[in-house]
């Protein structure tokens, strides 16, 4: 039989079926009265914390508190930029290449895009969840293994739609084989704070420190040189018109680089004892992931198999190593 | 990647007479590119190669320091 407890003529207590429900105060001064406080409520399976700070408990998240951000250079008000791009839609010759670095424009067609490839060895299996900064961007997902042309980034077959704080899946037979391509269009120059995380729900952006960020960049691009005048690049001897050299990377870079010369070759100098002589064309370089030899070519007759050193010998001339997606 | 406009391109031999790189001129930038076949660079112009659109000149014999 159901009873109740009155107070006051107020009902206070009601017992039902062997059920004792508190009656006539709500959740809030049930709270107050059992001394819980305000930080923490929960209704069903969700915890809601607002306030306070938790100590001396462990917390075991399922995704990482630091390095969540599968993109690289994704603060793009303030991008680590090597090549010098006047923007992030500004290649440095013609209406396509990479701009900031990672990150790969495309002008040429009726609608430009703009990308960032993951690198496969990064991509596991498993749900993403994307978000950016900037209002008019559309962006689209693929993963592949192939960067060459028609068969890549630039090949919209298989790109598949996401919105801002939408998810996506990968799950391929063998994990780690492919590359994972992120797609812009719109209003690009509104994008910024752009964000791909293991997860189904998207967090604030994950600020790293300028030369983590810096150095992440660099296992894909380098630009040596930029810094003075007398940027030492290699060390090695002379014959009678030319050098012959050895250099390390500043960083193991994803695959042996492309080299290229930004600026003038004559700035390329080596130096044998007292006599100097300039490129009179690119040098030549044959690198590996983590060091190169390089052959620089001058008009200017040196001694044979002398020791010499190579430098850049103006900040506006610099070494590009390409080994980018 | 967008098709590569290809325009030369050239090995380059070690001393002991081996292949190691490619002179090339890629969208008219003069670069040297690695026989590595994660390298974007490299991987397109074997593309092009194989799709008969591209051959690579043998080197020019090393000078001997």
């Amino acid at each position: 039989m159901a009873g109740e407890i009155q107070v006051n003529s107020v009902t206070a207590l009601t017992e039902s079926g062997s059920n004792i429900v508190l009656n006539n105060v709500d959740s809030a001064t049930n709270r107050t009265n059992l001394g819980l406080g305000s930080m923490a409520t929960q209704n069903a399976n969700a915890v809601a914390l607002t306030g306070g700070s938790i100590t001396g408990t462990t917390l075991v998240p399922t995704t990482p508190f630091s390095f969540r951000n599968r993109i690289i250079n994704g603060n793009l008000s303030n991008p680590i930029n090597q090549r010098g791009a006047a923007s992030i839609t500004t290649p440095s010759s013609g209406s396509t290449g990479y701009t900031y670095d990672r990150w790969y424009y495309d002008g040429s067609t009726a609608t430009p895009y703009l990308y960032q490839g993951i690198e496969d060895k990064n991509v596991n299996n498993g749900t993403y969840v994307i978000s950016w900064e900037g209002s008019g961007i559309n962006a689209a997902w693929k993963v592949s293994t192939d960067t060459t042309a028609g068969n890549g980034p630039d090949d919209t077959t298989g790109f598949l739609s996401v919105s801002n704080g939408g998810t996506f899946t990968v799950n391929e037979g063998t994990e780690y084989s492919k590359h994972l391509w992120i797609r812009f269009d719109g209003t690009l120059a509104n994008l910024n704070k752009v964000m791909v995380e293991e997860g189904t729900v998207a967090t604030p952006f994950e600020h790293r420190p300028y030369g983590t960020e810096l150095a992440l960049c660099q296992r894909f691009f380098q630009a040596l040189g930029g810094s003075g005048t007398n940027y030492p690049l290699a060390s090695g001897f002379t014959s009678t018109n030319a050098f012959y050299g050895q250099g390390k990377l500043s960083k193991t870079m994803r695959a042996s680089p492309s080299f290229s010369v930004s600026g003038t070759n004559s700035h390329f100098g080596y130096t044998q004892v007292s006599v100097g002589a300039n490129a009179n064309a690119t040098p030549t370089v044959t690198a590996n992931p983590e060091s190169f030899l390089i052959i620089v070519t001058s008009s200017t007759s040196t001694t044979v198999n002398a020791a010499a050193y190579l430098r850049i010998e103006d900040p506006a001339t610099k070494a590009f190593f390409d080994a980018e997606l | 990647m967008n098709e590569m406009n290809i325009t030369s391109a050239q090995y380059v031999v070690d001393f002991e007479g081996r292949n190691t790189s490619i002179n090339t001129t890629i969208d008219g930038i003069t670069m040297s590119v690695p026989l590595d076949t994660a390298n974007r660079h490299y991987a397109e112009i074997m593309r092009q190669v194989e799709a008969g659109t591209l051959v690579i000149q043998p080197a020019d014999q090393p000078e001997t320091p």
